[in-house]
């Protein structure tokens, strides 16, 4: 089951959010939520890195609790992308790629959208990043 | 003066390359009628190629699944492929200067943007192609690389090709949230 979507742009800033299925919410303002999640994200991958054993590579890909995972995907050009599933879903890189394929194809290449920093509210993104999470297997619960 | 006009393509998201060289001519003129000093219509096109840059690097990793460069040399090969998808003509890397850090990329004969252009005495400050320089640069700043491009030679003004300088200056660093180091 696929639970909530970030997406963070370079600065820190999220561009975007989305919950399918939360059933807790946190007691705290929704920004406040956004910066806590951006500052571990960026702490683990810093400090996966340094204790990394052997020659890091790719960096941090996910983290699991005995409830959930966040995956964990960034691109080249330092987008982060963040999806919470229940403990069923594999690695869902690809469909955090796929993601940012869909970013790519509706918000960069609008002109009329700033490049960066906005928080992204094409319709277009929106109905085909909903069609890409439920065609996804692990979407619904089994 | 430009090649033979080659055959539309049929995918609709692509467009011929000459059609993209006549408007961007067409484009200069205006700007040069606006700013009217030469200087000020190269920032202009700098800006441009910038905001070019910073859209299309996305598109260009997104789309070719292209990972994180691990140095100088790669980082040049990928702004050669680019410049093959994007424009269609591929550039020469080489003259690497001896530490490393510094690269041409030659259209020998040619300018890639510059088909149709005759250059009249009067704009000779006038960087037609400054908007390829603010597109690498553009697009090297959003994957962390801060370069600089200066235009070495330009086949418009009677040189024997285009000659693009790159200059690598720093790695920038991500921006960390408040409160962290």
């Amino acid at each position: 089951m696929i639970f909530t979507l970030y997406i963070f742009d370079p600065n820190g800033n999220c561009i975007f959010y989305k919950e399918w299925t939360r059933r807790r919410h946190l007691k705290m303002a929704q920004d406040e939520e956004f910066k806590l999640t951006y500052g571990l994200i960026a702490s683990i991958k810093a400090f996966s890195t340094r204790l990394s054993p052997v020659e890091p590579k790719d960096g941090f890909h996910s983290f699991a609790t005995d409830k959930y995972i966040m995956h964990f995907f960034e691109s080249t050009t330092s987008m982060k992308f963040l999806l919470t599933s229940d403990l069923t879903a594999p690695s869902l890189r690809d469909l955090l790629h796929q993601i940012f394929l869909i970013y790519t194809e509706t918000v960069c290449r609008n002109v009329l959208v700033p490049a960066r920093g906005r928080t992204i509210d094409s319709q277009l993104f929106i109905s085909r990043l909903e069609t890409a999470i439920q065609q996804s297997p692990y979407f619904s619960s089994k | 003066m430009s090649s033979k006009g080659k055959a539309p393509l049929l995918d609709a998201s692509k467009v011929n390359a000459d059609l993209i060289k006549l408007t961007y001519g067409a484009l200069v003129a205006q700007i040069v009628k606006d700013y009217e000093r030469p200087e000020d219509v190269n920032k202009q096109l700098d800006k441009l190629g910038y905001n070019i840059g910073v859209r299309l690097v996305e598109d260009f990793i997104a789309h070719h699944n292209i990972p994180r460069c691990l140095d100088f040399r790669q980082t040049a090969e990928r702004i050669q492929q680019a410049f093959r998808f994007y424009l269609g003509m591929q550039p020469s890397v080489g003259n690497w200067s001896p530490a490393g850090n510094e690269f041409s990329l030659t259209w020998e004969q040619t300018n890639p943007i510059g088909d149709f252009v005759e250059f009249p005495d009067h704009l000779r400050p006038l960087q037609y192609s400054r908007v390829l320089c603010g597109a690498i640069r553009g697009g090297c700043e959003m994957v962390q690389i801060d370069v600089t491009i200066n235009i070495a030679r330009e086949f418009l003004l009677a040189d024997s090709a285009t000659e693009l300088r790159v200059k690598f200056n720093k790695r920038l660093e991500d921006a960390l949230p408040v409160g962290e180091d």
